[in-house]
Protein backbone atom coordinates (compact mmCIF):
# COMPACT_ATOMS: atom_id res chain seq x y z
CA UNK A 1 0.00 0.00 0.00
CA UNK A 2 1.86 2.98 -1.70
CA UNK A 3 1.19 6.34 0.28
CA UNK A 4 0.07 8.50 -2.12
CA UNK A 5 1.05 11.90 -2.19
CA UNK A 6 -1.80 14.84 -1.78
CA UNK A 7 -1.28 18.23 -1.96
CA UNK A 8 -4.36 19.29 -1.12
CA UNK A 9 -4.84 17.55 2.72
CA UNK A 10 -1.06 18.31 2.86
CA UNK A 11 -1.83 22.09 2.67
CA UNK A 12 -5.03 21.72 4.79
CA UNK A 13 -2.66 19.74 7.83
CA UNK A 14 -0.57 22.54 7.59
CA UNK A 15 -3.60 25.03 8.71
CA UNK A 16 -3.60 23.28 12.31
CA UNK A 17 -0.30 25.18 13.64
CA UNK A 18 1.17 23.67 17.14
CA UNK A 19 2.16 26.66 19.39
CA UNK A 20 5.82 28.46 20.07
CA UNK A 21 7.15 26.57 22.55
CA UNK A 22 6.98 28.27 26.32
CA UNK A 23 10.24 29.49 27.37
CA UNK A 24 9.67 27.76 31.27
CA UNK A 25 10.24 24.49 29.44
CA UNK A 26 13.66 26.04 28.83
CA UNK A 27 14.21 26.62 32.76
CA UNK A 28 12.99 23.38 33.58
CA UNK A 29 15.44 20.85 31.20
CA UNK A 30 18.75 23.19 31.85
CA UNK A 31 18.32 23.55 35.55
CA UNK A 32 17.35 19.86 36.48
CA UNK A 33 21.13 18.81 34.82
CA UNK A 34 23.06 21.96 37.21
CA UNK A 35 25.27 21.17 39.96
CA UNK A 36 23.32 20.18 43.62
CA UNK A 37 24.53 23.27 45.24
CA UNK A 38 23.45 25.33 42.72
CA UNK A 39 20.46 23.62 42.84
CA UNK A 40 20.11 24.03 46.45
CA UNK A 41 20.08 27.95 45.82
CA UNK A 42 17.69 28.22 43.21
CA UNK A 43 15.86 24.84 42.69
CA UNK A 44 12.40 23.93 43.30
CA UNK A 45 10.32 20.53 44.41
CA UNK A 46 6.93 19.82 43.75
CA UNK A 47 5.64 17.83 46.94
CA UNK A 48 2.62 16.34 47.27
CA UNK A 49 -0.36 17.51 49.35
CA UNK A 50 -0.86 14.36 51.20
CA UNK A 51 2.68 14.72 52.14
CA UNK A 52 2.69 18.38 53.11
CA UNK A 53 -0.31 17.47 55.28
CA UNK A 54 0.90 14.96 57.43
CA UNK A 55 4.88 16.95 57.72
CA UNK A 56 2.51 20.06 58.94
CA UNK A 57 0.56 17.87 61.27
CA UNK A 58 3.72 16.08 63.01
CA UNK A 59 4.92 19.29 63.25
CA UNK A 60 2.78 21.05 65.08
CA UNK A 61 2.40 17.94 67.34
CA UNK A 62 5.84 17.99 68.04
CA UNK A 63 6.09 21.72 68.56
CA UNK A 64 2.96 21.14 70.97
CA UNK A 65 5.04 18.37 72.59
CA UNK A 66 7.92 21.07 73.55
CA UNK A 67 6.11 23.70 74.55
CA UNK A 68 3.45 21.65 77.03
CA UNK A 69 4.29 22.09 80.92
CA UNK A 70 5.82 19.85 82.28
CA UNK A 71 6.44 17.41 79.48
CA UNK A 72 10.38 17.52 79.79
CA UNK A 73 10.38 14.90 82.73
CA UNK A 74 11.82 11.50 82.04
CA UNK A 75 12.22 8.66 84.24
CA UNK A 76 16.25 7.72 84.63
CA UNK A 77 17.58 5.41 87.18
CA UNK A 78 19.10 8.00 89.02
CA UNK A 79 16.44 10.60 89.20
CA UNK A 80 14.45 7.40 90.42
CA UNK A 81 17.47 6.60 93.13
CA UNK A 82 17.22 10.39 94.13
CA UNK A 83 13.03 10.01 94.94
CA UNK A 84 13.52 6.48 96.63
CA UNK A 85 15.89 8.13 98.92
CA UNK A 86 13.87 11.43 99.45
CA UNK A 87 11.13 8.87 100.31
CA UNK A 88 13.57 6.99 103.10
CA UNK A 89 15.38 9.92 104.45
CA UNK A 90 13.73 11.95 107.38
CA UNK A 91 10.38 12.87 109.24
CA UNK A 92 10.15 15.89 106.43
CA UNK A 93 8.96 13.35 104.11
CA UNK A 94 6.77 11.03 106.89
CA UNK A 95 3.86 12.28 105.60
CA UNK A 96 4.70 10.59 102.05
CA UNK A 97 3.14 7.44 101.15
CA UNK A 98 5.79 4.57 101.87
CA UNK A 99 5.61 1.43 98.83
CA UNK A 100 3.68 -1.49 100.46
CA UNK A 101 5.77 -4.24 101.71
CA UNK A 102 5.88 -7.96 100.12
CA UNK A 103 3.31 -10.19 101.64
CA UNK A 104 5.05 -12.89 102.39
CA UNK A 105 3.34 -16.44 101.30
CA UNK A 106 3.26 -17.90 104.57
CA UNK A 107 0.98 -14.80 106.40
CA UNK A 108 -2.33 -16.16 103.79
CA UNK A 109 -4.25 -18.25 105.21
CA UNK A 110 -6.95 -19.82 103.54
CA UNK A 111 -10.22 -20.32 104.83
CA UNK A 112 -11.47 -23.71 105.29
CA UNK A 113 -14.26 -23.58 102.79
CA UNK A 114 -12.24 -21.52 100.28
CA UNK A 115 -11.24 -23.89 97.09
CA UNK A 116 -7.44 -21.75 97.39
CA UNK B 1 27.38 13.38 27.26
CA UNK B 2 29.21 16.69 28.14
CA UNK B 3 27.20 19.82 28.92
CA UNK B 4 27.61 21.76 25.92
CA UNK B 5 26.80 18.46 23.86
CA UNK B 6 23.30 18.42 26.09
CA UNK B 7 23.17 22.34 25.54
CA UNK B 8 23.16 22.12 21.80
CA UNK B 9 21.25 18.90 21.49
CA UNK B 10 18.27 20.85 23.71
CA UNK B 11 18.67 23.59 21.82
CA UNK B 12 18.40 21.52 17.97
CA UNK B 13 15.74 19.44 18.77
CA UNK B 14 13.21 21.00 21.56
CA UNK B 15 10.75 22.60 18.85
CA UNK B 16 10.46 18.85 16.90
CA UNK B 17 10.01 17.36 20.07
CA UNK B 18 7.44 19.60 21.50
CA UNK B 19 5.76 20.15 17.84
CA UNK B 20 5.26 15.98 18.16
CA UNK B 21 4.54 15.42 21.58
CA UNK B 22 1.49 18.60 20.74
CA UNK B 23 -0.04 16.75 17.84
CA UNK B 24 0.15 13.56 20.25
CA UNK B 25 -1.19 14.48 23.31
CA UNK B 26 -3.23 17.47 21.67
CA UNK B 27 -2.24 19.62 25.63
CA UNK B 28 0.67 22.03 25.83
CA UNK B 29 1.25 21.07 29.41
CA UNK B 30 1.42 17.61 28.29
CA UNK B 31 3.59 18.35 25.41
CA UNK B 32 5.92 20.27 28.03
CA UNK B 33 6.33 17.11 30.16
CA UNK B 34 7.01 15.05 27.73
CA UNK B 35 10.07 17.28 26.16
CA UNK B 36 11.04 17.70 29.54
CA UNK B 37 11.15 13.97 30.14
CA UNK B 38 13.07 12.95 27.07
CA UNK B 39 16.05 15.69 28.15
CA UNK B 40 16.11 14.23 31.59
CA UNK B 41 16.31 10.86 29.80
CA UNK B 42 19.30 11.94 27.68
CA UNK B 43 20.72 13.83 30.64
CA UNK B 44 20.65 10.28 32.92
CA UNK B 45 21.69 7.68 30.21
CA UNK B 46 23.65 9.65 27.52
CA UNK B 47 25.29 5.75 26.29
CA UNK B 48 21.59 4.71 25.66
CA UNK B 49 22.34 7.16 22.72
CA UNK B 50 24.31 5.16 19.84
CA UNK B 51 25.32 7.28 16.97
CA UNK B 52 25.41 4.24 14.49
CA UNK B 53 22.21 3.88 14.79
CA UNK B 54 20.90 7.11 13.57
CA UNK B 55 20.94 11.08 14.26
CA UNK B 56 19.79 12.44 17.95
CA UNK B 57 16.79 13.51 16.51
CA UNK B 58 15.83 9.94 15.94
CA UNK B 59 16.47 8.75 19.47
CA UNK B 60 14.79 11.61 21.25
CA UNK B 61 11.63 11.54 18.32
CA UNK B 62 11.51 7.64 19.81
CA UNK B 63 12.02 8.70 23.12
CA UNK B 64 8.67 10.95 22.87
CA UNK B 65 7.22 8.65 21.26
CA UNK B 66 7.27 6.02 23.61
CA UNK B 67 6.20 8.67 26.63
CA UNK B 68 3.32 9.71 24.57
CA UNK B 69 2.26 6.07 24.23
CA UNK B 70 2.65 5.19 28.10
CA UNK B 71 0.38 7.96 28.65
CA UNK B 72 -2.53 7.22 26.02
CA UNK B 73 -2.32 3.48 27.36
CA UNK B 74 -2.74 5.16 30.97
CA UNK B 75 -5.46 7.02 30.43
CA UNK B 76 -7.19 5.03 28.11
CA UNK B 77 -6.30 1.47 29.54
CA UNK B 78 -9.97 0.24 28.13
CA UNK B 79 -9.19 0.77 24.70
CA UNK B 80 -7.17 -0.73 22.17
CA UNK B 81 -3.80 0.97 21.05
CA UNK B 82 -3.24 -1.50 17.47
CA UNK B 83 -6.66 0.04 15.72
CA UNK B 84 -5.18 -0.19 12.00
CA UNK B 85 -8.78 -1.08 10.27
CA UNK B 86 -10.42 2.01 12.84
CA UNK B 87 -12.27 3.89 10.09
CA UNK B 88 -13.03 7.54 11.44
CA UNK B 89 -16.07 8.67 10.84
CA UNK B 90 -16.64 11.95 9.23
CA UNK B 91 -16.41 14.84 11.78
CA UNK B 92 -18.83 18.40 12.17
CA UNK B 93 -17.44 20.87 10.48
CA UNK B 94 -19.47 23.40 10.47
CA UNK B 95 -18.98 26.35 13.15
CA UNK B 96 -15.53 25.47 13.50
CA UNK B 97 -12.56 26.71 12.52
CA UNK B 98 -10.52 25.27 9.75
CA UNK B 99 -7.54 24.90 11.49
CA UNK B 100 -10.01 23.46 14.60
CA UNK B 101 -11.27 20.78 12.58
CA UNK B 102 -8.28 19.79 11.10
CA UNK B 103 -6.42 19.36 14.74
CA UNK B 104 -9.67 17.90 16.15
CA UNK B 105 -10.04 15.21 12.71
CA UNK B 106 -5.82 14.36 13.97
CA UNK B 107 -6.91 14.05 17.93
CA UNK B 108 -9.38 11.31 16.04
CA UNK B 109 -6.86 9.31 14.29
CA UNK B 110 -5.51 6.09 16.49
CA UNK B 111 -2.36 6.81 17.98
CA UNK B 112 -0.16 4.72 15.65
CA UNK B 113 -1.90 6.12 12.14
CA UNK B 114 -1.72 9.66 13.81
CA UNK B 115 2.54 9.37 14.77
CA UNK B 116 3.04 8.42 11.53
CA UNK B 117 0.54 10.87 9.86
CA UNK B 118 2.55 13.32 12.03
CA UNK B 119 6.25 12.55 11.60
CA UNK B 120 5.49 12.80 7.61
CA UNK B 121 3.02 15.78 6.59
CA UNK B 122 4.22 18.06 9.72
CA UNK B 123 7.81 17.02 10.44
CA UNK B 124 8.98 16.31 6.75
CA UNK B 125 10.67 12.85 7.87
CA UNK B 126 11.56 10.00 5.26
CA UNK B 127 9.73 6.62 5.30
CA UNK B 128 12.73 5.27 6.62
CA UNK B 129 13.32 8.06 9.19
CA UNK B 130 10.04 7.02 10.47
CA UNK B 131 10.76 3.60 10.16
CA UNK B 132 13.91 4.02 12.93
CA UNK B 133 12.05 5.81 14.91
CA UNK B 134 9.34 3.84 15.45
CA UNK B 135 10.90 0.43 14.77
CA UNK B 136 8.55 -0.76 12.52
CA UNK B 137 9.35 -1.87 8.64
CA UNK B 138 9.36 0.39 6.12
CA UNK B 139 6.23 -1.78 4.72
CA UNK B 140 4.01 -1.12 7.68
CA UNK B 141 4.88 2.21 7.63
CA UNK B 142 3.59 2.91 4.11
CA UNK B 143 0.57 1.44 5.21
CA UNK B 144 -0.46 3.22 8.74
CA UNK B 145 0.23 6.78 6.48
CA UNK B 146 -1.72 5.66 3.77
CA UNK B 147 -4.66 4.68 6.21
CA UNK B 148 -4.16 7.79 8.29
CA UNK B 149 -4.85 9.83 5.14
CA UNK B 150 -7.39 8.13 4.25
CA UNK B 151 -9.15 8.29 7.24
CA UNK B 152 -8.35 12.06 7.29
CA UNK B 153 -9.33 12.54 3.93
CA UNK B 154 -13.20 11.39 5.02
CA UNK B 155 -12.98 12.95 8.15
CA UNK B 156 -11.98 16.45 6.31
CA UNK B 157 -14.19 15.48 3.03
CA UNK B 158 -15.98 18.49 3.40
CA UNK B 159 -13.37 21.39 3.81
CA UNK B 160 -11.38 19.45 0.88
CA UNK B 161 -12.14 20.77 -2.73
CA UNK B 162 -11.84 17.11 -3.83
CA UNK B 163 -14.48 15.32 -1.91
CA UNK B 164 -14.09 11.97 -0.23
CA UNK B 165 -11.73 9.30 -0.04
CA UNK B 166 -8.78 9.75 -2.39
CA UNK B 167 -7.61 6.40 -2.10
CA UNK B 168 -9.74 4.42 -3.70
CA UNK B 169 -12.84 3.24 -1.31
CA UNK B 170 -15.05 6.24 -2.41
CA UNK B 171 -15.30 8.20 -5.77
Amino acid sequence: MEPTNDPELRSLLREWQAPALPASLEDRVLRRQESWWRFLLRGYIRVPMPVVCCVTILIAFGSWRLVRPGSSGHCTAASLDRDTAAVHSGPAQAGRKLPAPPVETSDVACAADSHC
Amino acid sequence: MTDPDFREAFHSHKHVLYRFAYRMTGSSSAAEDVVQDCFVALWRKPAGYDPGRGAVRAYLLGIARNLVLKRWRDERSYEPLEQEAYICPPIDVVNVERDQAVAQAVQMLPPLQREVLVMAEYEEMSLQEIADVTDLELAAVKSRLHRARQNLRRMLAPLLESKGTKYGTHK
